[in-house]
């Protein structure tokens, strides 16, 4: 990667605004952001042309849930490896575990500090990086 | 005297029966009195018949075994030496020797012997008497008085006996007999060795010529004479005696015998006595007696009229020859002919004849003639006689009655289980028999007893009786009374007892003699005091029970009572032999009672079964007494009533029992009408013999008819049925209670909940069982209800979680979106680098106002909800400006919505104003909304048409969404009719409690309809007003 290039990030979120806020502070930490407000549209870029470096998903979705994204993502190998975080509004302890167990890397409950999520987005990136490597 | 059994005796027997003979089995002579002996020249060891010839008896008779049985004992022996001496007596069998004894007196028969006497007159007068009339009971001249005498007096003519005088060669006396005795009036001890002149003479005696007697002795011829004696009493009287020598083998004389007859009537008889029939009879006539005269060649007799009359006849009727002929008894008749006129001659013309007379009135009498043949023939055939007639019946009849008794007496007194004593008038031993000899231990016979004198030997026994002396002072006393005396107690040394009996035998005012009779009573005692103490041990029993027993007689008289019936002494005592009537009258009681007891008494006899009857009474305490009173009859081995028991049995504890039971019972009768329960009682099949009211009632049955029988189980549906009759069945087999529920539908069609309870009545007929039932129909529904109620809290307090879970839920995303916001703005603020990215930090906060509203709303609803819950509600219906409100309303939130679109507001114009509260129609509104967004996700935003429909104003949300899910419409609809509670439907966060709520405030309608995939319309309706 160089340092022109911009890790891409895909935020998959019905609520327009908040994927819009998430976005912005994204963007505004230097990285690529692409947004999808339903599952089958996160999938579509997900599977598309543009190689995402990281998920954020929101488990509430109006199609499929956050959790089948993961299955899908997980299931299919050039996909797999992609850091999963995602970002709900359950935040019971059996919903985390839940979350986790399906493979995904992160788990943040909202609301949630962007400036934290954006720390740990660069960590899985690093991580990610480093086996890959 | 050779050795005989009676050898110890011999002296005594001597002295007695001096003409006595003892004959071995073959006749042979082994004992023989001394008198005898001389008499008859006996000899031990010689036959009988040596001696002897028996009168009377064919020789073919003559053995011991025809003696021993014969009847009649009577015998006549006459010397075989031409003796005109007879021995007249009887013969005894002597058991224990297994011999004869032969008792016998000396009778002269003067006629057809050898030695004739030449003086006519002094020829002897056959006694014939005495061969008839001997005493066939006793041995003649026994010592002592038979006690039943033949009524004659003392006399020498007594006829019975001839007195006999016995002299020794010198001429002294040697022995007399009774009659003699009795004669003159003196004991042979007083005249033993003195002449006989000495005793018998007196003044006119004639002194018989010694020299003629001499003579006559020396031809040893016996000769009589005639001649004048006087009794010691100087009585004078003629006699005639008959004087024969007793000479011995050698024909020395070795004494005389003398028979003397008293003939003193004779003789002046025959001082009157004329050889003339006239003078005779008018003589005997004038004397008195009946007469005849007999003239044998004409056959004809010449009755006197006292003879007419000793026959019944008057002097003047006919009573001739041939009535004699008729009347006389031929029996009589032919012994006469056969007896006495064959003796008669002119040697002795005279004779006595007792012979029986028909007499007038048709009963024979006895009578007696003395006849005398005057007139004989140069053939020595008698021509004319004469007689007198004397009648005898009462002594003969005396005597033949007094025979027989005697003979009835002797064989009985012979066979009497009681030893028997008669002794006479002197205690001089008449007979007894062998039982007495058996119970005093006398080791001799009773024949060898007659005569001994009893006075002594009351003295020698003494000894034998516990109490010698009281026993002799007794007996003395007895004696001295001479009054009967029965069952005498006697014990005896050796400790038996024996029981007395005294009788005395008086003839007239004669005292004769007296019976003692014993008997040996011991066992009897002994038996008797067993039985004593027995029944005495049955009496204590029966006091010691504590029941009042009585016994009756057949009669109803008291025979017992016990201690318990009756408990004064006295009164018990005196009731024994009376009946209740008698204690009704010494009590002085109403009969009454007596009349009760008689009536179960008789009842008792009459059925032969045992009757009882209640008696109730007050005692003397005041308390009431119940008695059962029994009278058993004691049936017999003859089937008759032997005796009555009466028995009661206090029964008071009882009936009282019984009483309390009954009260109880109806109590418990009461209890059951009165409780609200059903209580039944079945047998194991579920026939009901118990039930109360509230069973009818419960399971809607009526009461069955009297001989109807319910049956629980069939009352039941099937499985109710089941599960009962399972039920019970445990309940036998394990004695446990089985309790449960049924069901059950009466008449009226209801479904009824039924608690039931089965207990077991265990008894010994079989099982029955208590069922109890209630109806729990009430409790049960109320149950369900409560349940329901649970259910819905439970689901209202689920729903609330997840409302407050989905609130919360929902609050995040503004949050999150607030955050986010904040930190751009920070961010922006820390780089500055807003116008790197073209941001507009206004956007931000617009954002973040935004969603604090959200926010907002959101709490609102859930303090809406809340408040709906606690009923704090409070609205402030306001004018208000609907066009503002609803523009505001988009503004805060639906320009746009968080996915971006925008709402589309159709206002109506005509609807400016309304009624109603901002904040519940907005809350209702909201909720609408959102929900037309959050379904139409991706299609055309929702329109929101606000207008006027006549008197209402209308609020609809349409959207182009998918509709409302199927599950949601559900919900949607039961939380709807629910009403009153909250309840957030899942996932959607419809939250249509609220607008219910709100609209509902508002007097309001809310209404949907939804097409899937094609859209939902939500409308709300509010009045205007």
């Amino acid at each position: 990667m160089t340092a022109m290039t911009k890790e891409k990030i895909l935020v998959i979120e019905d609520e327009r605004a908040l994927s819009e806020a998430i976005r912005l502070f994204l963007e505004m930490s230097n990285f690529e952001v692409f947004t999808a407000d339903n599952g089958n549209d996160g999938l579509k870029i997900i599977n598309g042309q543009e190689r995402v470096d990281l998920i954020v998903c929101d488990i509430n979705l109006p199609d499929i849930t956050g959790h089948d994204i993961l299955q899908i993502v997980k299931s299919n190998t050039e996909t797999s490896a992609i850091p999963f975080i995602f970002l709900s509004a359950y935040s019971d302890e059996k919903d985390i575990k839940q979350g986790m167990s399906g493979g995904a890397t992160d788990y943040m409950t909202k609301p949630f500090s962007s400036k934290e999520l954006v720390k740990r987005i660069k960590e899985h990136l690093a991580n990610a990086k480093g086996s890959s490597e | 005297m050779k050795d005989t059994v009676l050898s110890f005796n011999q002296q005594q027997i001597d002295k007695l029966f001096p003409f006595y003979l003892i004959l071995s089995e073959d006749l042979i002579i082994c004992g023989h009195g001394t008198n005898l002996q001389k008499l008859c020249h006996t000899t031990i060891g010689r036959h009988i018949s040596y001696y002897f010839t028996f009168i009377g008896m064919p020789p073919h008779d003559i053995t011991f075994e025809k003696m021993v049985f014969r009847e009649d004992q009577r015998l006549e022996l006459i010397i075989n030496n031409n003796n005109p001496i007879r021995l007249v007596g009887h013969f005894e069998y002597l058991e224990a020797s297994k011999q004869l004894l032969f008792i016998g007196t000396p009778s002269i028969l003067l006629t057809g012997s050898a030695n004739e006497p030449t003086n006519k007159r002094s020829a002897g007068i056959v006694d014939g008497d005495d061969r008839k009339s001997n005493n066939t009971l006793m041995k003649q001249n026994a010592p002592g008085n038979f006690f039943i005498s033949s009524g004659n007096t003392p006399k020498l003519h007594d006829e019975n006996s001839n007195s006999i005088l016995i002299t020794d060669t010198s001429g002294n006396i040697d022995w007399i007999n009774n009659s003699f005795e009795r004669a003159i009036g003196y004991t042979l001890k007083e005249v033993i060795g003195k002449r006989p002149r000495q005793v018998l003479y007196g003044k006119d005696s004639i002194h018989v010529p010694i020299d003629y007697v001499d003579e006559m002795i020396k031809r040893r011829q016996p000769f009589s004479f005639e001649n004048v004696g006087y009794s010691r009493t100087q009585q004078p009287f003629w006699f005639r005696a008959t004087v024969i020598p007793i000479v011995d083998q050698h024909n020395e004389i070795t004494g005389r015998l003398s028979v003397l007859e008293d003939i003193t009537e004779v003789k002046k008889r025959e001082k009157a006595l004329v050889n003339s029939n006239e003078i005779l009879r008018s003589a005997l006539e004038g004397a008195g007696h009946g007469v005849w005269s007999f003239d044998y060649v004409k056959e004809e007799f010449q009755f006197s009229k006292q003879f007419k009359q000793l026959i019944g006849y008057d002097e003047h009727e006919r009573f001739d020859t041939e009535d004699w002929r008729n009347a006389v008894h031929p029996e009589d008749l032919d012994q006469f002919y056969k007896d006495i006129l064959p003796n008669i001659s002119p040697t002795y013309p005279k004779f006595t004849h007792e012979h029986r007379l028909l007499c007038k009135d048709g009963q024979y009498r006895y009578f007696i003639t003395r006849a005398n043949i005057t007139d004989w023939d140069e053939h020595n055939m008698p021509l004319y006689s004469v007689g007198t007639l004397t009648d005898i019946n009462d002594s003969k009849l005396r005597s033949l009655e007094l025979r027989s008794t005697g003979e009835r007496l002797s064989s009985l007194i012979k066979n009497l289980n009681s030893g028997v004593l008669l002794e006479d008038e002197n205690r001089k031993i008449v007979i007894l028999n062998e039982q007495f000899c058996s119970l005093f231990s006398i080791p001799m016979l009773p024949e060898d007893m007659i005569g001994v004198d009893c006075s002594e030997s009351l003295e020698q026994s003494k000894y034998l009786f516990k109490d010698p002396e009281h026993f002799v002072s007794a007996t003395q006393e007895i004696l001295n009374k001479r009054v009967k005396v029965i069952d005498e107690k006697i014990e005896m040394a050796d400790g038996r007892i024996l029981q007395r009996d005294y009788i005395p035998i008086f003839s007239g005012n004669e005292y004769l003699g007296h019976l003692w009779k014993y008997n040996d009573i011991t066992e009897s005692v002994g038996y008797h005091n067993k039985l004593l103490a027995q029944r005495e041990y049955y009496h204590n029993i029966l006091d010691q029970i504590p029941a009042d027993i009585v016994i009756f007689t057949y009669e109803h008289k008291y025979e017992f009572i016990n201690k318990t019936a009756v408990k004064n002494d006295e009164l018990r005592n005196w009731l024994l032999g009376k009946n209740d009537y008698d204690y009704c009258d010494r009590k002085q009681i109403s009969r009454a009672f007596a009349d009760e007891r008689r009536k179960i008494f008789d009842q008792a006899i009459n059925s032969k079964k045992p009757q009882k009857t209640i008696e109730e009474f007050t005692a003397a305490d005041g308390s009431t007494h119940f008695v059962v009173r029994v009278m058993h009859p004691y049936i017999n081995e003859q089937q008759n009533i032997g005796f009555v028991i009466g028995y009661g049995l206090d029964i008071t504890e009882q009936i009282k029992n019984e009483r309390r039971l009954e009260v109880e019972e109806k109590r418990i009768r009461t209890l059951l009408e009165i409780i609200h329960d059903g209580v039944i009682r079945c047998e194991e099949d579920g026939a009901i013999n118990v039930y109360n009211n509230s069973f009818l009632r419960i399971m809607e049955i009526s009461a069955p008819e009297s001989d109807e029988k319910l049956n629980f189980f069939d009352l039941l549906p099937r499985e109710s049925k089941e599960k009962l009759r399972t039920g019970s069945q445990l309940v036998k087999s394990n004695g446990t209670v089985q309790t449960g529920v049924f069901n059950y539908t009466g008449k009226s069609g209801e479904e009824k909940h039924i608690d039931y309870t089965i207990t077991g009545v265990f008894r010994e007929e079989g099982a029955a069982f208590v069922v109890r039932i209630s109806d729990i129909t009430d409790a049960v529904n109320k149950e369900k209800n409560l349940t329901n109620i649970i259910e819905k809290e439970k689901e209202l307090n689920t729903s609330k979680s997840r409302f407050i879970h989905i609130t919360s839920h929902e609050l995040r995303t503004p949050l999150a979106i607030i955050q986010a916001n904040t930190e751009i703005l920070e961010m922006i603020i820390q780089n500055g680098s807003a116008a790197t990215h073209n941001l507009k930090p206004e956007k931000m906060l617009d954002r973040i106002s935004k969603d604090v509203i959200i926010m907002t709303d959101i709490l609102n609803q859930l303090m809406m909800i809340s408040k709906i819950e606690t009923g704090n509600v409070e609205m402030s219906m306001e004018k208000n400006d609907v066009k503002a409100f609803v523009e505001g309303l988009k503004e805060d939130l639906y320009n746009p919505y968080t996915d971006g679109r925008v709402l589309t507001i159709e206002q109506d114009p005509a609807l400016t104003t309304l009624h109603f509260d901002k904040k519940l129609l907005r809350l209702a509104i909201v909720n609408i909304v959102n929900n037309a967004f959050k379904y139409s996700s991706g299609k055309l935003p929702p329109v929101l048409r606000v207008k006027a429909v006549g008197d209402t104003a209308v609020f609809e949300v349409e959207d182009h969404g998918i509709g409302i899910p199927i599950d949601d419409q559900n919900k949607l609809f039961s939380s709807f009719f629910r009403a009153s509670n909250v309840g957030v439907i899942q996932g959607t966060g419809l939250g249509l409690n609220v607008v219910d709520y709100a609209v509902k405030k508002h007097a309001g309608t809310v209404t949907y309809k939804s097409e899937a995939n094609i859209g939902t319309t939500f409308t709300i309706a509010i009045p205007k007003q």
